[in-house]
């Protein structure tokens, strides 16, 4: 992708205290994978604005796929933890085929909370170049000799791990 | 006439929006922003519960939710 997209979205707590309450169905576990709904359980309870804020991550990395007439594929757009506390969007199964359909390689997400809201925003644009292989001659080939299309290639192949796509997100 | 069960649907979604009081067969659901892609979800399980058939999340066309009238057609449909 030439230019960067941006999607953002917003998700009250009451809407996820809503889903919660809706009529003892399985509503969350249909929206968060195993991973998330862990990340989500607290000694206290559940994460109430830790889930509205994943919940709205996921709705803005959706909307990076410009995916008319699709519907969210809620459980293949994980917004994990990473280390260091922030952030990481993982892509499997119709997800990831939305991302490359779009031609998304990268995505960064950044999710704010204050009560009664969360918000969260989701950048998607060319892969950042690692410093390491940041000079490129003029016909487009590296300094390690890989041309702009290999690179792309190899970065998909970093992506992709087994059935994920994992993207890492700030 | 209506299936009982495409008008629990249509009570299930008044009932979110108080402030109507009417839903017309073909007013789109997703364009009045009747349905969001959060409460997409409870549709699902609104339409499972009146109709008693088991909808595949995998497997949806969102065509069939986009009116009541294609609900009705996609999962009330008597033969």
């Amino acid at each position: 992708m030439e230019r960067g997209r941006v999607g953002i979205d917003l998700v009250p707590y009451g809407r996820v205290r809503g889903l919660l309450a809706a009529g003892g169905r399985p509503v969350l576990s249909r929206m968060l994978s195993g991973a998330e709904l862990a990340l989500s359980r607290t000694d206290a309870g559940l994460d109430i604005p830790g889930i509205a804020g994943r919940l709205a991550a996921k709705e803005a990395v959706f909307k990076l796929f410009r995916a008319a007439g699709q519907t969210l594929p809620w459980q293949d757009i994980e917004i994990l933890r990473a280390d260091g506390g922030w952030p990481v969007v993982e892509l499997g199964g119709r997800a990831a085929r939305l991302a490359r359909a779009a031609l998304v390689e990268y995505i960064d997400v950044s999710i704010s909370h204050d009560d009664p809201c969360a918000i969260a925003i989701a950048y998607s644009g060319p892969v950042p170049e690692s410093p390491l292989r940041r000079t490129e001659a003029p016909d487009g080939a590296t300094d390690t000799g890989r041309t702009a299309a290999d690179r792309t290639t190899e970065e998909w192949k970093w992506l992709r791990q087994e059935s994920k796509t994992s993207v890492p997100g700030s | 006439m209506a299936s009982t069960g495409i008008e629990d649907v249509r009570a299930w979604i008044l009932n979110r929006h108080p402030e109507r009081d009417t839903l017309s067969p073909d007013e789109n659901l997703i364009e009045s922003r009747l349905v969001d892609s959060l409460s997409f979800v409870e549709l699902v399980y609104a339409i499972e519960g009146a109709s008693g058939v088991e909808i595949d999340f995998d497997t949806i066309d969102i065509q069939d939710f986009q009116t009541l009238s294609a609900i009705e057609k996609a999962f009330f449909a008597t033969v």
